[in-house]
């Protein structure tokens, strides 16, 4: 039960851990909390089963424990420091685990005590380390507890060794890969990629690359502010075609443009005409995007051979979301991009070429710590620049001129005149919302937007019908915004290859019929359901980029046209607007989650899940409680076949129970005679005659049971399953 | 009685006649030593594989009376030798004497010449007098002054020894103690067993106001139990079992020298009459490994703990189960 308890509270550090890390800076408080409970569970729970270790196996665990999560905590004051010390503990742990097991094998170890410290020190010390080393923390423990497990189980002998040995590594290479999973670490066959020397470029096979490891100072990936940016050997476009535009159709197709007949026949999308778009970039203000598109033609290559078509590169916390494009006006079937306006400048140049916005992001929910961003602008075209959202300073390469630059309606930045290049370097210094606080400034209000913010376009009363119902018994603001965000969430399904039909209105069909579709739907879906709600939310499409899209090599993440994403933002009572991203299995406020509203999340979901589907909920509720209840009859049920199949002789009962005694986990020593063995667990008349039949048959010859007592065999196999390997197993083991 | 194929009524009649004949003897026998069933049986399945007995234990603990009261309930004739340093082998087997009427040589049978033989503290006898039993023992028969003299069909010899008692006694050698079936140690009584004993000694004065021990069968009798015993099946996969205990014996560096060909044949004989006693016709594991430690007992010569030994040579060897 103690282990229980500990693995428990373990698995909600960890998830919390997972949740918390990198992004805020108070987060390890709630680190140092949980791993300061785990110590003290452990000391009081743990350690007095230690007792009969050696002193030195006791205090080399308690140390490596302490340590690594001391080192855990410190990493986070002096990222270096705290980084180093805290690899340092590991391999000491581990060395330390390995030894102990190695030196005493006599059988006399406490294996169960020494798995379990181990099983806590993969749980702390995993979101601490990087991809490489907790992979190979999970390999190295996966074999040692292979080990442990097949060396401690006694009882097993001849040709099922084999067997139990390799269910046992199945079991926990499948346990550890389940972790693997859960914690998600970044790009692995990248990291063992990036461990050979190459002749440049991301992989061994980039055919193009010039630069490898110890080649030199790499431009292209090179964290230096001075740095002239790329060279022409590194970047090369797939197309001629540049810019976002041409990311669009890239990503999500070419646009539809139906002919009237063809509405009223209802083809399907992909046999209807096709509106290629322009070989250039539409730079013209007011660019739209159509809702309806053709399915996209993506190219076959795998990711990492593409990588060399990456538009920007992008060092940073993650995930990030850089805005490129903002639309507010929907007519029914496309979106429209705001208006430029005015050129002005907004930013004034400061010391070392830093531009300052002049009217910064202020609001009380913004983190007080800003976070920086290092980006590579690659083949991407256009003249906005690819910064992530909350910009309070920025600056590009060398450029010293604030008239450089411009801003669009919408507050993203451009260059006021000119094309962004290739090879252009961003750094910019961003502010991030407060996960604590983000709730304390309440959405816009209606009277206070303007009036396109709220227009939800010619759509469907069924949508309005909709919104009203999911928000209808909550208050308004975030409460009812959270409610309505996470039902659209719930009820589609994110798929980017699916379409709508030429003819229909695409919300209200991804609303209500197909509930299935591409982002920029379910982006749209959400806009109209909110501004329907009354509150003024605008869609943005732009580029996102999570943990797992960086290279851990260089620490950029590389984002492509598959990184071309859709999401909405809300605008705030004091005015800044707020992003977030209703596609399901994105972060939604772009905000690390707390156990607390982790917890909620899980609980709404299941509650959704028991109140669509209550039938089959209840009705496999009940066969998983019949099953469980029942499962000795169930057991003994099969066995009986079992034996009935063999023939129902005296040995075909006899190899059953066997086999039945092994599976049970007490199984009868080689060395002892049947005889000794059934009478040892029960003294029943039963299997007094059963034994002797046995020995009849095993010792005098005799291979069938005598015709009076046949029942006596399947008698014996009820009793056993019934009462021996499972009420008398504990006091059999003793 | 559990056969293997249905048996005729004869044969049951037989059985039943055998079992009453074991019964009667085990009776009087825990009459005669009270509380000792374990020990009882032992010397039961000894006296029916035709094997001899040697009792290891302290002083007054009922060695005698035991085998006084085997030898009665067989009805055979019963003699007992005190061994001494200066016991001659002539003493136990006999002489021949000059008479004086016939003017011949006659010879004088020993105290060898009965069907149940006591040898009290036998290690305290030379080697020499101690020899003079080996003939006698393994072949049912001794040499004196060149004729051979046959004994009884039924001869058992039960010795006694004095662990504790290591001032002037003479260890048996291993071939002395190789022709013993098992060796035994009765043990102090349980209390309760110890004031039954005391209360019925209360009232006889001497040996004749307690009432006599009546044979319960004849010597003819037991040769027909031992013939019967010696026939109870032991399968080929029970034989190869003590076939491999016998090796491990041989192998384990504890041991020396390991089981002789004749103490397995000994194991198989007494495992047998274990059969018997349990009710069986046929041989199984257990009754092997119930006999070890009587039988490995007399002839595995260790310095440690010989029962540590035999436990851990029964748990090297797989018990024959099913064909695998």
């Amino acid at each position: 039960m103690y282990a229980t308890l500990i693995l428990l509270l373990c698995a909600i550090s960890a998830v919390q851990l997972l949740r918390s890390a990198g992004t805020d800076s108070t987060s390890w408080l709630l680190e140092g909390f949980y791993f300061l409970a785990g110590t003290l569970l452990i000391r009081q729970l743990g350690l007095p089963r230690l007792r009969s270790a050696r002193p030195w196996v006791r205090n080399t665990l308690v140390w490596a424990l302490l340590g690594s999560g001391y080192a855990m905590l410190l990493r986070d004051s002096w990222p270096l420091i705290g980084t180093l010390v805290l690899e340092e503990w590991i391999i000491l742990s581990l060395l330390g685990l390995a030894f102990i097991r190695f030196v005493h094998h006599d059988g006399s170890g406490n294996f169960q005590q020494i798995a379990l410290i181990s099983v806590i020190i993969v749980v702390f010390a995993l979101p601490g380390v990087d991809g490489t080393f907790r992979l190979l923390l999970i390999t190295s423990l996966s074999v040692c507890g292979s080990l442990w497990l097949i060396t401690s189980a006694s009882g097993i002998n001849g040709r099922w060794t084999l067997l139990y040995s390799g269910c046992t590594i199945l079991l926990i290479t499948g346990a550890c890969l389940w972790i693997h999973w859960l914690i998600q670490p970044q790009d692995t066959a990248l990291r063992y990629a990036a461990w050979v020397p190459s002749s440049g470029g991301d992989t061994a096979g980039t055919p193009n690359a010039k630069r490898g490891k110890g080649d030199g100072p790499d431009e292209v990936l090179s964290e230096s502010g001075d740095s002239i940016g790329f060279d022409l050997g590194n970047t090369f476009s797939e197309s001629g075609r540049d810019g976002l535009y041409d990311l669009w159709l890239e990503s999500y197709g070419q646009p539809l443009e139906p002919s009237e007949s063809q509405k009223m026949v209802g083809l399907k999308p992909s046999e209807v005409r096709v509106v290629l778009g322009k070989d250039r970039e539409d730079l013209r203000v007011g660019r739209t995007f159509e809702l309806r598109r053709k399915t996209p033609s993506r190219p076959e290559n795998s990711r990492l051979e593409h990588s060399s078509s990456a538009r920007v590169w992008v060092k940073g916390p993650m995930p990030v979301y850089i805005p490129l494009c903002v639309f507010s006006n929907y007519d029914g079937s496309k979106w429209e991009e705001m208006e430029h306006g005015r050129p002005s400048v907004p930013v004034r140049r400061t010391a070392d070429n830093w531009m300052e916005l002049l009217h910064p992001p202020v609001s009380l929910s913004l983190d007080p710590h800003p976070t920086e961003y290092d980006i590579r602008v690659g083949n991407l075209g256009g003249n906005i620049l690819p910064l992530p959202g909350l910009v309070e300073r920025f600056r590009m390469g060398r450029v010293n001129r604030g008239d450089f630059f411009a801003s669009t309606r919408s507050g993203l930045i451009r260059l006021s005149t000119r094309q962004l290049l290739a090879g252009a370097t961003l750094q910019a210094v961003c502010r991030q919302r407060n996960p604590s606080t983000v709730f304390e400034v309440p959405p816009a209000l209606a009277r206070h937007a303007v009036p396109q913010m709220l227009d939800t376009g010619p759509v469907d009363n069924v949508v309005h019908r909709i919104a009203e119902e999911w928000g209808r018994d909550r208050q308004k603001g975030w409460d009812q915004i959270t409610k309505v965000l996470n039902r659209l969430r719930a009820h589609v399904v994110l798929d980017k290859e699916e379409t709508v039909s030429p003819a229909s209105e695409s919300v209200r069909e991804l609303l209500t019929l197909k509930r299935r579709g591409p982002d920029y739907q379910i982006a749209s879906a959400a806009v109209i359901l909110l501004r329907s709600l009354g509150y003024p939310t605008r869609l943005v499409s732009g580029l996102y980029a999570s943990e797992r899209d960086v290279n851990p090599t260089s620490g950029f993440a590389e984002l492509g046209s598959e990184h071309v994403h859709f999401w909405i933002e809300i605008q705030l009572a004091d005015g800044t607007w707020m992003t977030v991203d209703p596609s399901p299995g994105y972060p939604m406020w772009n905000l690390p989650m707390s156990v607390g509203q982790w917890f909620a999340e899980q609980w709404s979901f299941l509650r959704d899940g028991i109140t669509t589907y209550p039938v089959t909920v209840a009705g496999s509720t009940g066969v998983l409680l019949i099953g469980w209840f029942s499962r000795r009859h169930l057991m003994n049920q099969i066995a009986t076949w079992v034996c009935w199949a063999r023939g129902n002789r005296v040995q075909d009962v006899w190899r059953v129970l066997e086999l039945r005694s092994r599976l049970a986990g007490c199984p009868r020593a080689p060395f002892v005679t049947p005889g000794r063995w059934l009478g040892c667990l029960s003294s029943d008349p039963d299997t007094l005659r059963y034994v002797r039949h046995l020995n009849q048959a095993l010792y005098n010859g005799a291979a069938e049971l005598d015709p009076n007592t046949t029942e006596s065999a399947n008698n014996i196999l009820s009793f056993m399953t019934l009462r021996w390997f499972i009420q008398k197993r504990k006091e059999f083991k003793r | 009685m559990i056969t293997g194929t249905k048996p005729s009524v004869d044969y049951c009649h037989e059985i039943h006649l055998h079992r009453s004949m074991v019964n009667r003897i085990r009776d009087l026998l825990n009459r005669s030593l009270l509380g000792k069933p374990h020990v009882i049986e032992h010397v039961l399945a000894c006296l029916l594989a035709r094997g001899h007995l040697l009792i290891e234990d302290l002083p007054g603990l009922g060695k005698t009376t035991l085998a006084k009261a085997l030898a009665t309930s067989i009805g055979g004739r019963f003699s007992r030798v005190q061994c001494t340093p200066d016991l001659l082998p002539g003493d136990i087997t006999g002489f021949s004497v000059f008479n004086q009427k016939t003017r011949e040589f006659e010879f004088l049978p020993g105290p060898i010449f009965a069907e149940v033989l006591l040898v009290d503290e036998i290690n305290r006898t030379s080697p020499r007098t101690q020899s003079a039993l080996l003939e006698a023992m393994a072949e049912n028969q001794v040499t004196v002054e060149n004729v051979r003299y046959d004994l009884a069909e039924t001869f058992f010899v039960i010795a006694t020894q004095n662990p504790s008692d290591h001032h002037g006694t003479y260890p048996l050698p291993e071939a002395q103690l190789d022709r013993f079936a098992m060796k035994l140690t009765i043990g102090y009584p349980h209390q309760d067993h110890e004031l039954e004993m005391l209360a019925s000694a209360v009232g006889p004065c001497c040996a004749k106001d307690t009432p006599t021990i009546q044979a319960v069968i004849q010597p003819a009798d037991l040769h027909h139990l031992q013939q019967h015993v010696a026939a109870i099946k032991v399968s080929k996969n029970v034989r190869r079992y003590l076939v491999d205990l016998a090796t491990v014996t041989r192998q384990n560096g504890r041991c020396s020298p390991g089981l002789s060909p004749r103490g397995v044949l000994t194991w198989q004989r007494v495992a047998q009459a274990w059969a018997f006693l349990q009710e069986r016709d046929f041989v199984i594991p257990d009754d092997i490994q119930t006999v070890a430690d009587a039988v490995l007992g007399v002839r595995l010569n260790t310095r440690g703990d010989t029962t540590d030994l035999i436990q851990e040579i029964l748990r090297t060897v797989k018990v024959p189960v099913l064909d695998e």
